[in-house]
Parts: C-alpha cells; sequence; structure tokens
C-alpha cells in the first residue's frame, strides 16, 4: 500500500492503527486501517461514529476467505498474476463482496477481469459460469441463434 | 430491468457491473443463454452503462467507395476498425477486414455513439425527396426508412444546396438528423428525431453559405457545425475564388434549437483558396479544420468548444503532391485517425492512392502505402462500439 508522508511518520512512532472486522463465519480479522479505508461502507460508518475500534464490525455478507482474498489484493496493488490463481467462484465472491463493501477499485478490477474471462467464450460456458437454467424452449433459442449467426464464429474451446 | 430473472447467483447490479465491461459481439452471443439475457442489450439502463464504459477514441468507421466487379460498379463501402490497427498497417487492415457494402446512393450523414446515420434519396427535376435510415455497425441492426422530405429545387440560387446532418443531443438523449433547407432570402432548419415520424421546422434564419461538396455536419457538444462563408462574404454569389479570411462556421444547437456563427482560427494562413477546400470534422470529440494550400496541409484543433482561443495546429504536411480537381471538386487529403498519444496521424492521399503516417513528434512522414486505385474517397468519422438502438424502444 502507498502510504502518505503522515502516516509513515505516524506508524515509526504507534503501531499501525487496526479495525478489526467480524466475517459471515465468526472470524475477527484485524486489518490495516489503509485497507479499511478502501471499504467505504466501513469508512462511512467509522467517520460518523468515531468508533471504538476494538468492538468488531460485523460483516455479515463476507466469509473470512473472500475477506483474506481482498486483503491480499489491495496488498499487492491489485497484482494480476496473483488474481489469476483464483477459481471462478472466488472471482464471483470477490466481486460480491467488492460491490457490498464499496470497494470502487476493486469493484472495477475484478468486474474487467471477470468481463475479460467471458469474451469469445460459448453460451454453454456463460450458463455454466453463472449457474443459469436456460428458460428457451429449444425453438426459441434456435431462432435467436440463427438470427445472429456471425456473433457464433471464432470462438474458444471452453 | 424486465420481470424475467436474471437465474444468476449474482444480483443484477452486480452483473450489470461484469456485462458492461463486455464487447458488444459477446453480448450478441449471450442472448442465446436465457430470456433475461436476451432482454438486457435493449435495456435502456444497461445500454447507457455500456456506452459509459465503451473505450472511446479507439475506434473510427472507415468509410470508402470500392469497385465491386468487371464492370465497374461502385459501392459505398463502412468498416470499422480499431485505430492501433489502422495506424499499425493500415494496407492490411482495409484489405482483411469484413466490411459492410451500401449501394453508392447512400450517403454517411455521421455517427454519433456507434449510430450511423444513412440517406437515400430520389432527384426528380424539380423537386428531391430525401430519407434516412439509422445503422449500428457492432450489432448490425438496422432501422426502417424514416419519413421522406421533399426539397424543391427552385428555391436554390447558385451554387448553394440543401445540407444534411446528424447528431446527437446528450441534453434531451435523442438522435437528430438536421437539414439546412434554402428558401429563396431565407435559411430553414428541418429536423427529424430517430423514431419520430416527421420533419420539424424548428429555425428560420439568414441564408449561411456552405460549400457545394461539404461532407456533413461536424457534431460536437450537441451542436452540429458546417463550414461556410462569412455573411461579410460575396464570394459564393459571383462563384469566384475566396480567402480563408471569409470562412465562418455555422453552429446549430440541437437542444435549443438556435444558431451561432463561431470564428476560424486566427492563424490560419491568408490563401486564396477554391470554395470547396478547407473541410471542417469531428476527431477525438474536438472540431478540426483541415486546410490544403500550396502543398501544404495543415490540421487544426479547436481543443474546448466553447473556447474560441483554444484552435490550435495540429500539423502542417508538406505533401509535394500537385493540386487537382475534377468537376471543380477538389480531391484533397483526408485525415483519417490519430494515435491514441497523438503522435501519430494518418491521412490519405486521395489524388495519390496512398495513406500517409505523419510523425508529429519529429514532424515528418514516416511511411506510405499504397492502397488499390479501385477504392477511392475514403473518410473516417468517430466510433464507439455500443448497443445504442436504431429505432424507439
Amino acid at each position: 500500500m502507498q502510504k502518505t508522508e503522515g502516516e509513515e511518520s505516524k506508524a515509526e512512532n504507534e503501531e499501525v492503527k487496526q479495525v478489526t472486522l467480524m466475517t459471515s463465519d465468526g472470524v475477527k480479522m484485524k486489518v490495516e486501517i489503509s485497507i479499511v479505508y478502501e471499504m467505504e461502507i466501513v469508512r462511512s460508518f467509522i467517520e460518523v461514529n468515531d468508533a471504538d475500534h476494538s468492538v468488531p464490525f460485523p460483516l455479515p455478507n463476507v466469509s473470512s476467505h473472500t475477506l483474506d482474498l481482498i486483503i491480499e489484493l489491495v496488498k499487492n496493488e491489485y497484482d494480476d498474476e496473483f488474481m489469476k490463481t483464483f477459481s471462478h467462484d472466488e472471482l464471483k465472491e470477490v466481486l460480491v463482496a467488492a460491490n457490498y463493501l464499496n470497494m470502487k477499485t476493486l469493484l472495477d478490477f475484478i468486474a474487467t477481469a471477470i468481463a475479460n474471462l467471458l469474451e469469445k467464450k460459448s453460451v454453454e460456458f456463460i450458463r455454466n459460469f453463472f449457474n443459469i437454467v436456460n428458460d428457451f424452449t429449444p425453438e426459441e433459442e434456435a431462432e435467436i441463434r440463427k438470427t445472429n449467426e456471425w456473433v457464433f464464429q471464432d470462438l474458444d474451446e471452453d | 430491468m424486465s420481470s424475467s430473472q436474471n437465474c444468476s447467483v449474482l444480483p443484477q447490479d452486480v452483473l450489470f457491473e461484469i456485462l458492461s465491461r463486455v464487447p458488444v459481439k459477446d453480448l450478441m452471443r449471450f442472448k442465446c443463454v436465457s430470456k433475461w439475457w436476451n432482454h438486457l442489450v435493449s435495456d435502456p439502463t444497461f445500454v447507457k452503462l455500456h456506452l459509459q464504459r465503451s473505450s472511446k477514441n479507439t475506434h473510427i468507421l472507415l468509410t470508402f467507395q470500392g469497385i465491386i466487379n468487371q464492370k465497374f460498379e461502385l459501392r459505398l463501402y463502412a468498416l470499422p476498425c480499431s485505430v492501433q490497427k489502422l495506424v499499425g498497417n493500415p494496407s492490411a487492415t482495409v484489405k482483411s477486414s469484413r466490411s459492410h457494402r451500401f449501394k453508392l446512393d447512400y450517403a454517411v450523414l455521421g455517427v454519433c455513439n456507434g449510430l450511423v446515420s444513412l440517406k437515400d434519396s430520389y432527384i426528380g427535376d424539380e423537386f428531391s425527396d430525401h430519407w434516412v435510415r439509422f445503422w449500428n455497425p457492432s450489432t448490425r441492426i438496422m432501422s426502417e426508412d424514416s419519413p421522406r422530405i421533399r426539397l424543391h429545387h427552385g428555391d436554390y440560387k447558385g451554387p448553394l444546396l440543401y445540407k444534411f446532418g446528424f447528431g446527437y443531443d446528450d441534453r434531451s438523449e435523442s438522435y437528430k438528423v438536421v437539414v439546412l433547407d434554402y428558401k429563396s432570402e431565407k435559411m430553414e432548419v428541418r429536423v427529424h428525431c430517430l423514431g419520430d415520424n416527421c420533419w420539424r421546422n424548428t429555425l428560420t434564419c439568414d441564408v449561411f453559405p456552405i460549400p457545394a461538396v461539404c461532407r456533413g455536419a461536424a457534431c460536437v457538444s450537441g451542436t452540429m457545425n458546417w463550414l461556410g462563408l462569412a455573411k461579410s462574404s460575396s464570394g459564393y454569389q459571383k462563384q469566384e475564388l475566396i480567402t480563408v479570411k471569409d470562412l465562418e462556421i455555422f453552429s446549430y444547437d440541437l437542444k435549443n434549437e438556435t444558431c451561432s456563427y463561431l470564428s476560424v482560427p486566427d492563424g490560419l494562413s491568408v490563401a486564396e483558396v477554391h470554395f470547396a477546400q478547407p473541410a471542417l470534422e469531428v476527431f477525438k470529440g474536438c472540431l478540426c479544420l483541415s486546410h490544403q494550400h500550396e502543398g501544404q496541409f495543415d490540421v487544426w484543433l479547436r481543443r474546448e468548444f466553447s473556447d474560441e482561443k483554444s484552435w490550435f495546429k495540429f500539423l502542417n504536411l508538406s505533401h509535394g503532391s500537385p493540386e487537382f480537381s475534377i468537376c471543380g471538386f477538389s480531391i484533397y487529403i483526408a485525415v483519417l485517425c490519430v494515435s491514441e498519444n497523438d503522435d501519430f496521424v494518418l491521412l490519405a492521399n486521395q489524388s495519390d492512392s496512398e495513406f500517409i503516417l505523419f510523425n508529429r513528434t519529429d514532424n515528418r512522414i514516416e511511411r506510405r502505402y499504397n492502397f488499390k486505385s479501385a477504392n477511392s474517397y475514403f473518410y473516417s468519422n468517430d466510433y464507439v462500439e455500443s448497443l445504442v438502438l436504431p429505432y424507439r424502444n
């Protein structure tokens, strides 16, 4: 993480300020305040209430595993190589959490990564990726395919 | 969005975050995923979000005429292409890409938010009828014909002729085709909004003479702009050479339906020019004035539309080509695109059938590429891949 000069000099004198977050699976995690400040939902609460940072802030929609991934991503300054180690489920969980926590930079980063992943993929790949049930009749689907045949060329293997 | 469920583990706003970053061609394929996905590409909120996220200034729509067979029949070609590829190798990009072909009667009036306006016409002895279609090359969806507008030839004096243009009014979020119609001593501005079934007369003002071969209007910041002669000039009536001092820009405000007059760059050299020569276009969202004179080719950009002092000379090229004209129409050089960092400019030298890659950093010609002499009249418009519908939803 990039730190401003003020933060750095403070860090020399005292421990880095931390906020305790409580994840959906009941794990208490101490997180550096610079990372917590990227989470608009937590930041606005802390700023308004000047809360006691030792009382855990509850995140009922974020698991400890997902929070771990988010912290690592932010610490690594959104490293592409690190993100490439994520499973599809992890990508989706981080995206949903980024949206819930209102982390704008992370949301943009992950949404762009998933969008890139979907390029040139087949319809079947998309259904699997998002767990979507096809609600078309075979005739309806064939009709839509027929009117847009040109978009089914040069696809990647699933 | 519609009542059909997105049937996914992800909530809709999160799906929108992803899908607004997916290219149009892929989204058109994903229409087959489910009913929700089929409706997505025409959902107004999603279309708008996708347009906002589409990368700007990375693509152009290239148009040119080409011979299609042994009988030398000509067609109009339209080709959306990436600026990066075009600057890298223009000949290969034009050759290899799949361009769309139209009959030659069509004229491209302009491109806004990835939507192209094509005009067709019937020219009679006493009058002409005109109608337009809207076309999105990314989704390959074309609208029906608009209602016709009839223009009477008897109304035109000297070399004056009606002028069409296509623009987008971002304040009312509507696409508009504008025609300047000369009526004896006055000029009428008539407007067709995409989806309407009429042409409205919106403004009557003093005649503003515009060169006969002007390609169309330049649409910037909700205004349509044409280059023509200042009121003080009388050059057009005598059909004689004028100087660039006589030039002015007629600017029509699409929202307020008013007009104003803008000045051309102060530093424009005061050479005598043929009525047809300087061209007004849009590049990277800026008004762009290009001008060929005495073996020189100058391009000026107006960095801020509202600031007349923001004109600056973007490039000067000594091309060494002799000037010539056919039937009084000058065949001149057209700016096709500018690289991302503004370092390279690709030009089409229509008279020598060559693309010129100009290096702005070193102020020299980097490379020349010949194109097939069967192709001609290369022009370009700013283009963006979008889902914008060519009809009213």
